[in-house]
């Protein structure tokens, strides 16, 4: 339990009849980057804003650092959370609003708010006003904010939307550098599958408020794993040369296509003994599941995307 | 908690419409003054004095009162040799309803900055208790309206020693010092009363139209004025005189004279004290039982 930072059992939240968050159970570790995957309105957001104590759960149980009830909600200042568009004081500069949350815990220390600023890229931010920030500017003060006090569990929500491609490089760079660094826990929810597979360590995938998946970064990797994809017309006649040539690990995914997941070296065999066979084939090649691919099979498909 | 009061007076120091509001305090402050001024010397005419009396009880009949607050009898008592004293023209001010009108406004525009922006949901992890949020806003308003209050005081008493000195002597001088630190005292209390509540109106219905068009009701007495509908209904079909409009702090504010008695003062200050109570449990619930969006 001590090493269990986050803990829910069966959190749920309902809007009249409609289930946000359904009986969602799950565990952080100290340590993880725990990616959080769903579409818009699967409940993600929500779940993040019962954590923080900005959403009043239905029914359930939340557990921080091994604690519950009020002596987790005693706990929750050592959340640092960013959820959704980041919050800010418009007619303020970057400065100003970190002094505000410095202010807020406590922290008086000098040139804190300097050394934050300058972790997230906004040195040069200077006196402009929140007003006149970039979206991107904006999502990196935002993750400013949710750094001030040195957070044991960062919870970022989105933290990329918005961002160009070298800013959500440096996202990446920051979080891991935090993880590793520093030994923060980090949940984090992104709909760049791709840019989260690159950090998180483990991953829930949420659908329709409901957790559906729970699974680590190597678990993932052999769910996504290289494979010979055949696109060809008879797979009954196609799946008996595969049997015959010694291929155990195959799937027939849909009528014209068939996913040989071994013996990878020998498409070359596999092409010749099925058209000796006389099945007719369109393509060959070795392909792999992006976990973009592997999530939209799991939630139901891209036509629900 | 001090911490998140810190942060908010941090946020009100630092925010322009705060500024904005005390120098438009001090600005309406000397502007009335000079119309006192200008009136007193106006009225000397008797011509004049006619006109004003008529026009005085058209705007009761409306039941409108912001604007210059002046007693017909005191005018009348004023002549070359008399001058108005300070304490007296502060109470003018106040009671004239203008300087309620911008501690409301700047109560609605400070109510829920932070629910508008979102800037809440930074605060709601480093607070140990979300009721902290409006009890600590409801302190650092009320310690903003004693500014504003205090600086339309200090601008009034400023005005008017230009004025008489411009005007070599005649139009104001220092009375009691004790009866003007009444007024200020007695006028802080009732117009952070009346912030309060209308800050709670803004965290309840967490719409600034409505927030502002009932603090503008209040400054302008028309819900003084409601309110006597009602008392007239109760005394039809109950037969019950009551007054319901001297219950309400805008009608203390109104009527808050320099020369003020004990009784007014006791009753005034139990009036603000309950408004003020019931807004902050109002706010306190309403930000304790509401999910963050």
């Amino acid at each position: 339990m001590e090493n269990t930072v986050l803990s829910t059992n069966c959190l749920t939240k309902k809007y009249g009849s409609h289930n946000a968050v359904d009986s969602v159970t799950l565990n952080v570790k100290k340590g993880d980057i725990y990616g959080f995957i769903g579409k818009n309105g699967a409940g993600k957001t929500t779940f993040m804003k019962m954590v923080c104590g900005m959403v009043k759960p239905t029914s359930g149980e939340i557990s921080l650092f091994g604690r519950t009830g009020a002596e987790s909600e005693a706990l929750r200042s050592r959340i640092g959370a960013l959820i959704e568009a980041p919050g800010l004081f418009a007619n303020m500069t970057a400065a100003d609003n970190l002094n505000m949350k410095m202010l807020a815990l406590g922290i008086h220390k000098k040139g804190y708010a300097e050394e934050i600023l300058s972790l997230v890229g906004l040195s040069d931010a200077g006196k402009k006003k929140t007003a006149d920030f970039s979206m991107g500017m904006k999502q990196r003060l935002g993750i400013g904010l949710a750094l001030v006090g040195e957070p044991d569990l960062l919870m970022l929500d989105e933290p990329i939307n918005g961002l160009d491609p070298q800013g959500i490089a440096e996202v990446r760079e920051t979080v891991l550098t935090l993880n590793r660094e520093r030994g923060m826990t980090v949940m984090i929810s992104s709909h760049i599958l791709e840019e989260l597979s690159k950090i998180a360590t483990c991953y829930g995938i949420i659908d329709k408020g409901r957790l559906i998946k729970k699974l680590t970064k190597d678990e993932l990797a052999a769910q996504c794993k290289e494979h010979i994809e055949i696109k060809l017309d008879l797979p009954e006649k196609a799946c008996a040369v595969l049997d015959g040539m010694g291929v155990g690990s195959y799937k027939v995914t849909d009528k014209n296509t068939i996913c040989v997941y071994e013996q990878l070296d020998r498409s070359g065999e596999i092409n010749i003994a099925l058209i000796q066979a006389g099945v007719k084939l369109n393509s060959i090649f070795v392909a792999s599941d992006d976990i973009e691919k592997y999530f939209l099979d799991v939630t139901g498909g891209a036509e629900n995307a | 908690m001090l911490n998140i009061l810190r942060m908010q007076l941090y946020w009100m120091r630092r925010s322009l419409k705060t500024w904005l509001i005390i120098i438009l305090c001090v600005v309406f402050s000397a502007v009335m003054t000079y119309m006192t001024y200008a009136l007193t010397d106006m009225l000397k005419d008797e011509e004049n004095r006619k006109q004003f009396d008529a026009a005085i009880s058209e705007t009761e009949d409306v039941g409108l009162s912001i604007g210059v607050q002046m007693d017909p009898t005191q005018i009348e008592e004023f002549n070359d040799e008399t001058a108005y004293k300070y304490e007296s023209l502060v109470s003018n001010v106040f009671n004239s309803g203008i300087i309620e009108l911008m501690t409301v406004i700047f109560a609605v525009t400070v109510a829920v900055a932070e629910f508008k922006n979102g800037y809440v949901k930074n605060l709601v992890c480093a607070m140990k208790k979300r009721r902290y949020l409006p009890v600590t806003k409801a302190i650092a308003v009320s310690l903003f309206v004693i500014v504003m209050v205090i600086a339309s005081a200090l601008s009034v008493i400023a005005t008017a020693m230009i004025i008489s000195a411009v005007k070599d002597g005649g139009f104001a001088e220092s009375g009691s010092v004790s009866a003007l630190l009444k007024v200020i005292g007695m006028q802080s209390i009732l117009h952070i009363a009346v912030s309060l509540f209308c800050m709670t109106v803004m965290t309840v219905t967490k719409s600034t139209v409505i927030s502002v068009i009932f603090g503008v009701c209040s400054a302008t007495n028309v819900i003084g004025s409601a309110l006597s509908v009602v008392d007239s209904l109760i005394e039809r079909f109950f037969s019950k005189e009551v007054v319901l409009e001297s219950y309400i702090v805008s009608t203390q504010i109104m009527n808050c004279s320099a020369d003020m008695d004990k009784d007014f003062v006791v009753k005034a200050v139990i009036i603000a004290v309950c408004f003020a109570a019931v807004a902050i449990a109002g706010s306190v619930l309403a930000v304790g039982k509401r999910d963050i969006k």
